[in-house]
């Protein structure tokens, strides 16, 4: 009876069951986290609030098996379409449970059990045990069909929507060059200090606690005296890759190197940008871990340039989380943006704000003879500390020798306008 | 206590809370879980966590997050001066050295911070443990720490164990993603902005001076505003200080002056000053209409809202 839904009277199943079932359902569809003490706590959540009311079990339910606000939207469609048959009504794939059912916790179903005069509330909804499509199929893919590809490329894969389809090569020969580029430029970046105390040698601030420790070397006389000061900042690293038609050959060096960056610091976010604004910090991530490309991209690669509406959707969403003091904002685009400049303008205006310091690279600015004209370039000028070429590892190198060194907050006037590096 | 019973006292402290918030707080006192409570700013995440002590009788203890928070501003710390002094004092007394140790390592000699005042309150208090995302990733682990077992280990004086387990509120803004391990070990609550007849029971609760129509008004502008790309979306705390605003002002209805007045009230930044002018068209239907719209009964509130109050 654990495990399954064959109660005695045929489509009447218990709670508990039912329950386990669409915790499964949520990790292997949606991702959720949950083991099984989520959902020994649903089930006591559940037994609190009473299963009448199928709103307040879903509250109830929200509460334990969410955490975070994406998750919130999809439980609610989740739980919808599961207890209550939902708008699409779509039947569950049932064998994609049966091990998440085994790993249930079979004392909190005994203890929580409902009393026998409730019916459970989805009880009676459709059900087919053998649905055709296996829930865990779809995770799979994400993995890629990875077999083919050769070792030394990776790949980003293009919207076929968009483009037509076609395969972007992420150089693997200069992964190392990239790598000593992006090591350089974590730890070359200076913040200025943090605001918290550790203990320092030549700190500003008495740390008696420390002092009075070391006295008991030598008898109880405070003969070192200890002192606290502030560590240096680290720095944070937003970075916006345009990944329109017109940059798809420099993208791929760009990509290579914010890879790189995401390696050597856990404080990086990378964004991929062409029509609309995706975040790629875990697909480039998971490109590390031998997966070879990068996958639903949909229309953040390849497609036309709207960068003003973009940068607009960062600062508006996931800007909020990636940028502050501490950031570093990276733009890799050639600003030839076909939006609403002045959208452009808007979010340079609010990411400058928000953010320590924005540099901005372009693969043609190193070419002998370009001048930022372009109405995008000129719109996000004054909000830039710095301007600089970037075609390949040795401009990358540059980029972190130009920026070491620097305390960014402190002084907000720019560096220069390099054009060559 | 009840869902119901739990809103109701809720209201009772000038706090509305909707359905799924109720539920959280009545789940979160059941299952003796911390409750992490996102949202955008000023939607009243840190007043609902005072709200809830009030409403059970007891301490809130509060701990404001900032960068470089560490256990001796958190959790505990030696007075080290007083300790020195009292050796000085008891230098030529006869007592034992462990006895004059044990003495120093006294309760009376620590220094409690929040999380070890939380737990060694005879009654649970509520400790609210606002905007964890601006203390640092390492501290977040040293609160997960406490958040499992409810004690703490101080070497010197052994392990101090919550007498009573706190009602333990914790509020996030999102500048930060927090670790999985802290969102696992919680309740999840997500607060949006309230929907408009929420947003009028909220200023009734908490201006009792306001007239029902200029309520309704604020709530549709609020409603509206939240709506545009402005770059500090205003929350509830912007339409309290607005509608308290326009009581002081003596208004009964939004106008066109009246907003231009007060519009400093709402919209904070200097762009979405100049984005909102550019939005007239669209709001000025908002003033001109809802005079009538609206049009509950005039209530001459002499004295307290409004002396333009119409008669008749």
């Amino acid at each position: 009876m654990r495990g399954g839904g064959d109660s005695k009277d045929g489509d009447v199943v218990d709670f508990p069951s039912r329950l386990v079932d669409f915790c499964g359902l949520l990790r292997a569809e949606h991702g959720f986290r949950i083991g099984p003490a989520e959902m020994r706590d649903g089930l006591r959540a559940v037994e609190l609030v009473g299963i009448e009311d199928p709103e307040r079990v879903r509250d109830a339910l929200r509460l334990v098996l969410c955490g975070s606000q994406p998750e919130v939207a999809a439980f609610d469609r989740a739980f919808d379409a599961f207890f209550l048959g939902g708008a699409g009504g779509r039947p569950q794939p049932r064998q994609a449970f049966r091990a998440v059912a085994a790993e249930a916790p079979p004392r909190s179903e005994q203890r929580s059990k409902p009393s026998p005069g409730r019916t459970p509330k989805g009880g009676t909804a459709q059900r087919e045990p053998d649905d055709s499509e296996p829930a865990l199929g779809r995770r799979v893919s994400l993995e890629g069909d990875a077999g083919e590809a050769s070792a030394r490329t990776l790949r980003a894969q293009y919207s076929p929507a968009v483009s037509g389809g076609g395969e972007a090569h992420v150089d693997r020969e200069a992964r190392n060059a990239m790598l000593a580029a992006a090591g350089r430029l974590v730890a070359g970046v200076r913040l200025g200090p943090a605001r918290r105390w550790r203990s320092q040698q030549n700190g500003r601030r008495f740390d008696l606690r420390r002092t009075l420790r070391s006295s008991l070397g030598t008898g109880g006389d405070p003969m070192v005296l200890k002192w606290l000061g502030h560590p240096p900042r680290s720095p944070r690293f937003a970075v916006l890759v345009d990944g329109s038609r017109s940059m798809a050959e420099h993208a791929t060096m760009m990509l290579a190197f914010a890879q790189a960056l995401t390696r050597r610091t856990s404080r990086a976010r990378v964004y991929l940008f062409s029509t609309e604004l995706r975040e790629i910090t875990r697909d480039l991530r998971r490109l590390e871990k031998g997966a070879e490309r990068l996958d639903g991209l949909r229309e953040a690669w390849g497609g036309g340039t709207r960068i003003g509406a973009s940068l607009q959707a960062f600062v508006r969403g996931a800007g909020g989380r990636a940028l502050s003091d501490d950031t570093l904002a990276i733009v890799f685009s050639d600003g030839l943006d076909a939006g609403d400049i002045d959208q452009l303008r808007g979010a340079m205006r609010a990411i400058a704000r928000r953010a320590a310091a924005i540099v901005w690279l372009n693969p043609h600015s190193g070419v002998p003879g370009y001048e930022p004209t372009a109405r995008g370039m000129q719109a996000a000028l004054p909000y830039l500390r710095l301007f600089a070429p970037a075609t390949d590892v040795a401009s990358m190198e540059a980029l972190a020798k130009t920026l070491a060194g620097r305390l960014w907050p402190a002084t907000r006037r720019p560096l220069q306008r390099a054009r060559t590096p | 206590m009840t869902v119901e019973g739990i809103r109701e006292r809720f209201a009772q402290q000038g706090y509305i809370a909707g359905e799924s918030f109720s539920t959280a707080f009545e789940l979160m006192l059941a299952l003796e879980k911390p409750l992490l409570i996102e949202g955008p700013a000023g939607v009243g995440k840190t007043e609902s966590a005072k709200a809830l002590a009030e409403l059970l009788e007891t301490r809130l203890i509060r701990l404001q997050c900032y960068e470089g928070l560490d256990a001796a501003a958190a959790l505990y710390e030696w007075n080290y001066p007083k300790q020195l002094l009292r050796i000085r004092l008891t230098e030529n007394e006869t007592a034992s050295a462990e006895a004059r140790e044990a003495q120093i390592f006294s309760e009376a000699f620590l220094l409690k911070r929040p999380l070890l005042e939380a737990i060694v309150q005879d009654r649970a208090p509520v400790l609210l443990i606002d905007e964890i995302d601006r203390a640092d990733e390492a501290f977040e682990a040293f609160l997960l720490e406490l958040l499992g077992e409810f004690q703490v280990t101080i070497p010197e004086l052994g392990t101090v164990r919550a007498r009573h387990r706190p009602a333990v509120v914790l509020t996030s803004n999102r500048s930060r993603e927090l670790s999985d391990a802290l969102r696992r070990r919680c309740l999840y609550l997500w607060i949006d902005y309230p929907d408009r007849a929420r947003e009028v029971a909220i200023l009734q609760a908490r201006l009792p001076g306001i007239n029902a129509r200029l309520a309704g008004q604020i709530a549709r502008f609020m409603e509206f505003l939240r709506g545009e790309p402005f770059q500090k979306v205003p929350g509830v705390a912007e339409s309290l200080d607005w509608g308290l605003a326009l009581v002081r002002l003596h208004r009964d209805a939004l106008d066109d002056e009246a907003v231009e007045k007060t519009l400093g009230c709402v919209l904070k930044v200097q762009e979405d000053w100049a984005l909102f002018h550019s939005l007239r068209a669209r709001y000025e239907p908002l003033l001109a209409e809802g005079n009538d719209r609206d049009a509950g009964p005039v209530e001459p509130d002499f004295g307290l809202g409004s002396v333009r109050a119409r008669r008749g």
